[in-house]
């Protein structure tokens, strides 16, 4: 019962937003402050007061975007989207990954303005529709998803992936807060046999709309060496943005 | 050109050193073993020094010894 009203509710803010994202927004943060206990039980334990409340809200916000994107596609996060000098400085070949970390989806609308973006990233049956863009790769089958990266890489573009993976992948390991984190090798094995740089980036709200933030770009041709700086950078960013840390990168912390 | 002599080459390269290889073999998994990352970077050894694109031909399916010679001889 609880489940489906919460699906309701979701369905619900998603066509709000659907038409006026903002309106929606204000929706989800309204839900996000009455369920906060739902909130304090999933977040990590050193999160509270304001740390907690944001890593709630991204949660909430999540959700409503997904099922947004899922349903209407990404029309309505265009406008969300902030200007970004580093996005429109990117220049190709170069693999860009992020963390889910923030809200994720809005990357399709930032890769459209990128243009030549190859997305590689694994199927999520809860998301039938595609929601990222130009073309995706089920990670179950990573060779050959690799393949495509490295030749698309070559053919001069870029490739787009999320480093934190649902699914089995081949793994390294990073030191992370103090205990490991297990990242998808994919990308890293791409800048390596592609030679070309990797870039790190995340979504983060602000306010109403959605900002992209960039890590420092690294050419290399040790994967553990491009894992680990990509880590350290994103160990900075939660250090001075704590509530942005996702479930799904707490769930390969080991 | 010795298809499956080539293709046995590039695994012997990439440290596969299996003297027991035949066609029924995957290539990940339970057979040579190779994570995703090496089958890729075998395909991609096959694609530079056959001149096609063969992870094309074999998307959705289990990447074999055999199914992968099948595909380079097509080609």
């Amino acid at each position: 019962m609880k489940h489906r009203v919460s699906l309701l509710g979701a369905t619900a803010i998603a066509a709000v937003m659907a038409h006026a994202p903002r309106l929606a927004l204000v929706l989800a943060d309204v839900v996000a402050r009455c369920t906060l206990r739902a909130g304090r039980r999933r977040a990590p334990r050193n999160l509270d007061g304001r740390a907690l409340r944001r890593f709630w809200s991204n949660h909430v916000r999540h959700i409503v975007l997904s099922f947004c994107a899922t349903r209407y596609g990404t029309r309505p996060l265009q406008g969300l989207l902030l200007p970004s000098p580093e996005l429109d400085a990117l220049r190709p070949p170069c693999v860009i990954v992020t963390f889910h970390a923030g809200p994720i989806q809005a990357f399709s609308a930032a890769l459209e303005r990128l243009g030549r973006a190859l997305v590689l990233r694994q199927v999520d049956p809860s998301h039938p529709r595609d929601i990222t863009l130009l073309h995706t790769i089920g990670g179950d089958r990573g060779a050959l998803g690799v393949v495509h990266g490295v030749r698309w890489l070559r053919d001069g573009g870029f490739v787009f992936v999320a480093i934190d993976p649902s699914a089995p992948a081949s793994r390294v390991d990073v030191p992370f807060q103090g205990r490991t984190l297990r990242l998808a090798r994919g990308a890293f094995a791409m800048a390596r046999i592609a030679s070309v740089p990797l870039v790190p980036v995340v979504t983060r709200w602000r306010g109403s709309q959605i900002e992209l933030v960039f890590g420092e770009s690294l050419s290399g041709s040790d994967e553990q060496q491009l894992a680990a700086h990509v880590t350290r950078w994103f160990e900075n960013y939660l250090a001075e943005n704590p509530g942005e840390i996702s479930q799904r990168t707490l769930s390969l912390v080991s | 050109m010795n298809v499956e002599a080539v293709l046995r080459e590039i695994l012997r390269n990439r440290g596969v050193r299996s003297q027991s290889i035949d066609a029924a073999t995957p290539l990940g998994g339970d057979g040579l073993g190779l994570d995703s990352i090496a089958i890729a970077e075998v395909l991609l050894d096959c694609e530079a020094r056959f001149g096609v694109n063969v992870a094309d031909l074999l998307s959705g399916e289990t990447i074999t010894f055999g199914a992968l010679v099948e595909r380079l001889e097509q080609r």
